[in-house]
């Protein structure tokens, strides 16, 4: 990838950023948001990423990181009005739905992982999102959060113990669940 | 199960976001046209969103401000109180406990002549004076001497008179 911020003209640049980092972020937001959401809070985001392109770190890896702090600013500030939020939570899929695996007991252990996850709070539903699905760095996912590397790992080292007693905690299923499991909400 | 492995590639197998993304090239299209028409140097119709390259400003000053807040008005309240309590006493006192000594103190027989005098002129004139006669009938009843400290007017006495 190229370096963004270096690049001499700036429409040039930002349209290397846009389709570099849109797919990315487009996924990034509908892991946190609804799905009608997605593409207007992208859009959001891109804007503020015009206006202020000259913060646009050099690095790919920390553009896209700073890039999806800005989404994740904008989906904290549509709540603000009734409810403040600090921390996004993260969707799964429906594990019960996914129908991919063919053995039994990755089905079953799906839908143990979807159960314990309901139960994280958001800040850890968060951290683990950032580390395992969007893929960042410690000091990407700190940047995306506005906190500092050793916080972030931190947080992530306990959302991942929290996770791992919540999975030996729970009864075990007699079978598949008959009736849909509940979802994280949708921030 | 073994639930205590690493379950990240579990986890990644659930994640909610679509793989391929939405694959709407007009809409990305449309919104890179409109957001390059912008003018990037004119300040948003709304407060933009928070980068991310500070660090957000500090939310727990949301909460120290009430615990300063609730220590003013509380010393407000101290004070105040402590004005209710501490004044009157320095200055001489409540009016109402003007009669009120620590040590009962009799009247003489001249105080007590004067005090009944004072009380029967103060009531001559209650309904039209049609009470006058009853008025310098009446003997005293109770006669006490003001505590002089509370008062600033020592040796003040009052009368009362009552009608049998």
């Amino acid at each position: 990838m190229r370096h963004f911020s270096r690049a001499p003209d700036r429409e040039r640049t930002f349209c290397l950023l846009y389709e570099a980092v849109r797919p990315d972020l487009l996924r990034f937001i509908q892991r946190r948001a609804h799905p009608d959401q997605t593409e207007d809070v992208a859009a959001e985001a891109f804007l503020v990423v015009w206006r202020r392109l000259e913060d646009v770190p050099a690095l790919p890896g920390d553009a896209r990181a700073w890039i999806f702090g800005i989404a994740r600013n904008i989906l904290l500030n549509t709540h603000r009005g009734d409810l403040r939020r600090h921390a996004l939570g993260v969707r799964l899929a429906d594990a019960a739905a996914l129908v991919d695996a063919e053995d039994v007991d990755v089905v079953l252990q799906r839908v143990d992982l979807a159960r314990a996850w309901t139960h994280l709070s958001e800040a850890h539903q968060e951290a683990l999102g950032l580390a395992v699905f969007d893929d960042l760095s410690a000091p990407q996912a700190a940047a995306v959060l506005g906190i500092s590397p050793v916080a972030f790992r931190l947080r992530l080292s306990r959302a991942r113990r929290t996770l791992r007693l919540l999975l030996e905690h729970l009864p075990r299923p007699c079978s598949t669940p008959a009736v849909p499991l509940e979802r994280t909400p949708t921030p | 199960m073994t639930r205590t492995r690493d379950f990240d590639p579990l986890l990644r197998s659930l994640d909610a976001a679509d793989p391929h993304g939405p694959a709407d090239p007009r809409r990305a299209s449309a919104d890179l046209h409109r957001i390059l028409a912008t003018d990037p140097t004119q300040a948003p119709s709304q407060p933009p969103a928070v980068a991310p390259t500070t660090r957000p400003r500090r939310l727990p000053g949301r909460t120290t401000r009430p615990h300063r807040r609730v220590a003013v008005l509380g010393g407000l309240v101290a004070a105040v109180t402590a004005g209710f309590v501490i004044l009157p006493a320095l200055s001489g006192g409540d009016p109402a406990f003007a009669t009120w000594t620590a040590a009962p103190v009799g009247m003489t027989a001249q105080d007590q002549a004067g005090a009944a005098a004072e009380c029967r002129a103060s009531k001559k004139h209650v309904g039209d004076g049609m009470y006058a006669g009853d008025i310098d009938a009446a003997s005293v009843a109770i006669a006490e001497r003001v505590d002089h400290r509370r008062t600033h007017r020592p040796g003040r006495v009052l009368g009362a008179v009552y009608y049998r």
